[in-house]
Order: C-alpha cells, then sequence, then structure tokens
C-alpha cells in the first residue's frame, strides 16, 4: 500500500514541527521571566503615579488647563501596542479588535452630520496592529516595530511626546491607549483608556484607591500651578505608556508560551493516533500477504 | 496631627526607598523644602538635587535626585524621580568626565551649541559628585 509510507513521512513532518514549537515554548518562557520582571519594576512606579495625578486632578478647581479640557472631537488617535510577530495565540488579535471596537462603538453615538467630519488615526506599535489597521483603511500615521519584545523607557518618551505633540497641536482632540493588561500568566485583559485630555471624574478607579472622599483637596503648587501641571501631565502619559508597553510585552511571551504549549501537546496527541493508524495498516499488510502465500501453497 | 511620615522613592527602574522618616529636605523648583509630618498638601515639580533623609533624630541618607515630582500629604511624602541615585552607585570619574564635557561646550560656544543641554547636563554632573561624596549610612549613625 502506498499509504503506508505518505503516513510514516506526515508523523516525521508533525515530528520536526513539534521540535520547532517545543523549542519556541521554551524560549517564551525565558523571556517570560525577563518580560514579567521589568513589568514588575515598572508597576510601582505607574501606580503612584496614577494615584498621584489623580489626587493632583481632584485639587484643581478650574480646569482652565487645556490638558483637562475637553474638546468638540473630530479627530481621534488611537495608540495600539501589539506584537512584531504572530505565533502567539490570539493576543494581537484581541487587543486590535478592541481598538477597532472601541472607534466603532463611540462613533455609534455621534450624530451622522459629525460622523463625517471624524477622522481616527492610528499610533502602530508592533507589525500586527500596524497591518491590521493598514487593512481595514485607517489612517496609520506612525508605525513602531522592534519595540514592543523588549521595551525601554526611551520608547515610551518618544511615542509619548508624539502623542502629546498632536494634541498640542489640535491634530487630535482625543488621544487613546488600547494595550494589553497582565493579570496572570494565563489571563490577560485587553484595555482601552483615554489618556488626553485627562479627565478626573472618569479615573480607571478601579485601580486607584477609592477609599478617601470626594472633598477637593487644597494642594499648594511648586512653582506655580499652571507650569506644574504641564510639567506633569506629559510625565503622566509617558509614565503610562512605559507601563502599558512593559504590560504587552509580558502578555505577548506569556501567551506565546501558552500557545506553543498547547500546539506541543496537540502534535502529540496527534503523533500518537497517526502512529496507531500507521501500526494498523502494516499489520493488515502482513495479515494480507500472508494469506496469500499460505492459501497459495494449498493450492499446490 | 499624624506623627510621622511616610517617604516613598520610585523611579520607573525601581524603589528606592519605603519607610518612615522624621524628616525630608528635597529639592524643588523653587528651592530646598523641608518636610515634616503633618505637611500641609502639595505638589512640587522637583530640580536637580540632593535628597536627604532624617530618621530617628539623625541624618541617615542622602541621595542624588534628578528631576521628577513630589506628592506631599500630611502623612507621606511622594517622591516619583526621572532618575535616583544612592552615593555609592554613582560613578565618580564618570560624573566629573561629564562635568569637564559639559563646561567646555559651554565655554567654547559655537552656534549650534545646545546651550540648555549642556547646562542641564553640567548641573546633573555636580549634583553626583556632590552626592557621591557624601558618606554612605544605612541605618544609625556611630
Amino acid at each position: 500500500m502506498a499509504s503506508t509510507r505518505s503516513m510514516k513521512r506526515r508523523v516525521k513532518s508533525i515530528g520536526s514541527t513539534q521540535h520547532i514549537t517545543r523549542a519556541m515554548n521554551l524560549v517564551a518562557a525565558s523571556k517570560l521571566q525577563r518580560a514579567s520582571q521589568k513589568m514588575n519594576t515598572v508597576r510601582p512606579f505607574h501606580r503612584e503615579t496614577e494615584r498621584a495625578v489623580y489626587e493632583i486632578t481632584r485639587g484643581i478647581s478650574e480646569l482652565a488647563n487645556p490638558y483637562f479640557t475637553p474638546r468638540q472631537v473630530k479627530k481621534r488617535t488611537f495608540i495600539v501596542i501589539s506584537g512584531d510577530r504572530g505565533l502567539c495565540g490570539g493576543y494581537n488579535v484581541n487587543v486590535c479588535k478592541l481598538a477597532y471596537e472601541t472607534m466603532n462603538e463611540t462613533l455609534a453615538s455621534v450624530s451622522l452630520s459629525d460622523l463625517n467630519s471624524m477622522e481616527d488615526s492610528v499610533i502602530a506599535v508592533g507589525m500586527k496592529a500596524r497591518d491590521y489597521f493598514r487593512k481595514r483603511r485607517k489612517s496609520v500615521i506612525r508605525s513602531y516595530s522592534g519595540i514592543s519584545a523588549m521595551p525601554f523607557y526611551e520608547d515610551a518618551q518618544e511615542i509619548a511626546s508624539f502623542a502629546t505633540g498632536l494634541f498640542n497641536t489640535r491634530d487630535a482632540d482625543e488621544v487613546w491607549l488600547v494595550y494589553t493588561e497582565f493579570l496572570t500568566t494565563i489571563s490577560h485583559l485587553p484595555t482601552a483608556i483615554k489618556l488626553l485630555p485627562l479627565d478626573p471624574a472618569q479615573r480607571h478607579g478601579e485601580r486607584v484607591n477609592d477609599s478617601h472622599n470626594h472633598t477637593p483637596l487644597t494642594i499648594d503648587f511648586e512653582p506655580n500651578e499652571e507650569e506644574f501641571l504641564s510639567y506633569i501631565v506629559p510625565k503622566y502619559v509617558e509614565t503610562i505608556m512605559y507601563g502599558a508597553l512593559a504590560e504587552s510585552a509580558a502578555c505577548e511571551t506569556a501567551s506565546r508560551m501558552q500557545s506553543m504549549d498547547n500546539a506541543t501537546k496537540n502534535s502529540a496527541e496527534l503523533i500518537r493516533k497517526l502512529t496507531l493508524k500507521y501500526n494498523r495498516v502494516r499489520q493488515d499488510t502482513i495479515t494480507q500477504e500472508l494469506i496469500e502465500i499460505v492459501s497459495g501453497a494449498s493450492t499446490l | 496631627m499624624a506623627k510621622s511620615l511616610r517617604l516613598k522613592i520610585l523611579t520607573p527602574l525601581r524603589e528606592l526607598y519605603n519607610d518612615d522618616v522624621d524628616m525630608v529636605v528635597l529639592r524643588g523648583a523653587n528651592g530646598d523644602m523641608g518636610i515634616l509630618p503633618g505637611h500641609e498638601t502639595r505638589a512640587a515639580k522637583l530640580g536637580y538635587g540632593p535628597l536627604r533623609i532624617l530618621k530617628d533624630g539623625h541624618e541617615e541618607n542622602e541621595l542624588a535626585v534628578l528631576g521628577g515630582f513630589a506628592f506631599i500629604t500630611n502623612e507621606s511624602t511622594t517622591v516619583l524621580s526621572d532618575a535616583a541615585e544612592w552615593p555609592d552607585e554613582i560613578d565618580r570619574v564618570r560624573a566629573e568626565s561629564a562635568a569637564e564635557r559639559a563646561r567646555n561646550r559651554l565655554t567654547q560656544k559655537t552656534n549650534d551649541t545646545d546651550t540648555q543641554r549642556a547646562e542641564l547636563s553640567l548641573r546633573r554632573a555636580l549634583v553626583r559628585i556632590d552626592v557621591s561624596s557624601y558618606p554612605i549610612i544605612h541605618g544609625k549613625k556611630s
């Protein structure tokens, strides 16, 4: 039978695929260690900054600062953080999909006349996000590749200053950030937050410890309120950006590790089944041949 | 009135300090300020300068804080800095050569010299040199 040979070949091919997925799993596991270590070192800074900015914004009575003033939204910019490479389960798709849905969701709530004047643009971190939004005909105004796996603070600074610049020159009335939050190794949460303008009322309160009452604080600013705020807000965007990059990097490697682990398991199962089938076919052939020989001999 | 002051010093790369202290002296944009427990709520942009920690009645430690901001409430002070270093972590030779370079850039000015950048790096280097000469005392002073 010709099929025995092709079956044998198939088992061998799956075996070499398994070698690759296993190797990728091990690589991802060691990278995850580094990525999550990085994430854990940023987290306290990230949280403290968030908390301080939250407290400070509560203390501002007159939100005359441009960073806090909502404008009529005509142009929005979405910063989407994905990975450069695939083979990591649903990681890239999930975060891109959330970004895409967030765009459309808010679009549904505006009136038709405003809809035509709405312009959305995307800053893509990672090649997957870039390709995803290009395919959907969104304007990708800037894309970064090669930083999503191992982000540095300088990368976050560059992206943040670019986005803040867009906001300041009124090329963006709102800046959103879509990234993946790392909950545990096996559970990741795609998250979308509005970075600018800062909205003290709509702070993601579940992260900030909200046990304090809401009486406005009287805060003394040094050197003065305006200067302090125009310093702190870009800083805040930078910090959030860096935290998001670090979280996303950890998520990417974690979900790659997991999906490669699954692939290795699946191929083991496939090999087991195919080998069983192969042996059966082989045995059938031998039995068949024996019968032929015996019956041939008995006729003599 | 709160009796203790919780001091936290964080940079994006690590947490440098998280303990109760008696007093902290830090360099704000308008000059040095000493923070005692029960301070009014204040948000301050920080300059480049040494930060001194007083604990258990002794001057316990000093470190270099290079920019960032501090959020002060009556019971806690949180310093969120771009970069902060303990004295023993500072490479003094490197800081001195950086100061030298910056001084040269400032004295031999050409049109394309970025004066502001040179001044900032000179100030950073000077703070580093200043702090690196501080004796490292972890815990109580003898």
